[in-house]
């Protein structure tokens, strides 16, 4: 799929319109940031829990809310997937953005290891215990990921193309 | 406005217009914050909203310092960021009103840390408050009348 068949999705399907209403813009991206806000108020301090903060607290209880970090996660990739249609080359070729998604694939991996190597031992952790160390790392690598999600997120909207400013460029 | 042109004339907040990279991090560290700060006091929120619930909700109190530390970041880059455009922000009505939020979103996530039971509606206004900090700030960018520099 070229760019000028994502961009004409763009247009086609009105997402360039909704975006470009007064309120559009601004509204995706609060709604975007928001999100933020969920994914960390689950997954991110899940990680924290993991990694040694609040040990008082058990690791069950707060696992059971990573549903609304998915959930997040989803709204997140909804908002972004609109942002991109809009004007998919400021993104497609914007190192910043390609950095944005090979982190996002990196925490989606770690997750998988999560729940493939850790979850189990994680959960089992209670109040004032230390999760198991693979756990501590897994998450570690998570936080890690998502801080690292902003960082280039925040980048992307002040290096943009057609200014080539990385080895691959 | 004799102020606001002492403040935005400094040396300081003209490097940080002018640095390369100022600008983009404190934005980046303005973020972070925000993940921190609400992150934590939205958990707090979906506690008081019975998720999570086998968790006493004064255990929450242990994320504290991770909400502290998130709004020391946020604080301290959004004042350098206002030192560099202190017209363009204390100007704008949205400004005031996004403080306003922030002062409700921190009063009613300690009356949630001090609480006992399910306090659904305090909950609700906090998960509300967050919502108007994230709104207004973001609204900065669109709505400022006045700018003395760029």
């Amino acid at each position: 799929m070229d760019i000028e068949t994502i961009a004409q999705f763009g247009h086609d399907s009105g997402l360039y319109a909704l975006l470009h209403t007064k309120y559009g813009w601004p509204i995706a991206e609060i709604i975007h940031f928001m999100s933020v806000g969920v994914l960390f108020a689950s997954v991110g301090m899940l990680d924290l829990r993991l990694m040694g903060v609040a040990k008082a607290l058990p690791v069950r209880p707060l696992a059971r809310l990573v549903p609304f970090g998915v959930a997040a996660f989803i709204v997140n990739l909804a908002t972004g997937f609109a942002f991109f249609v809009n004007a998919p080359d400021q993104y497609a070729y914007n190192p910043a953005f390609q950095l944005k998604m090979a982190t996002i694939g990196i925490a989606g991996l770690n997750m998988i290891a999560f729940y493939a190597l850790a979850a189990k031992g994680a959960h089992a952790t209670g109040p004032g215990e230390d999760a198991p160390p693979i756990a501590r790392l897994i998450a570690g690598v998570s936080l890690a990921a998502w801080l690292t999600v902003i960082i280039f997120g925040r980048l992307l909207t002040y290096f943009r193309p057609p200014w080539h400013w990385c080895a691959w460029c | 406005m004799d102020a606001i042109r002492w403040v935005q004339d400094l040396p300081f907040s003209t490097w940080i217009r002018e640095s390369s990279w100022a600008v983009f991090t404190f934005l980046i560290l303005h973020m972070w914050g925000l993940a921190l700060l609400v992150g934590g006091s939205a958990l707090v929120a979906l506690r008081n909203f019975g998720f999570a619930k086998t968790i006493e909700p004064a255990l929450f109190k242990r994320f504290t310092p991770v909400m502290w530390t998130g709004f020391v970041l946020a604080l301290i880059s959004g004042l350098l960021l206002l030192m560099a455009y202190p017209a363009k922000h204390l100007t704008n009505p949205v400004f005031a009103v996004k403080f306003a939020f922030l002062i409700a979103g921190a009063l009613l996530t300690r009356r949630l840390l001090n609480g006992s039971g399910s306090l659904r509606l305090t909950a609700a206004a906090v998960l509300l408050a967050w919502a108007g900090v994230i709104a207004c700030g973001d609204l900065l960018k669109y709505t400022n009348t006045v700018l003395l520099v760029y």
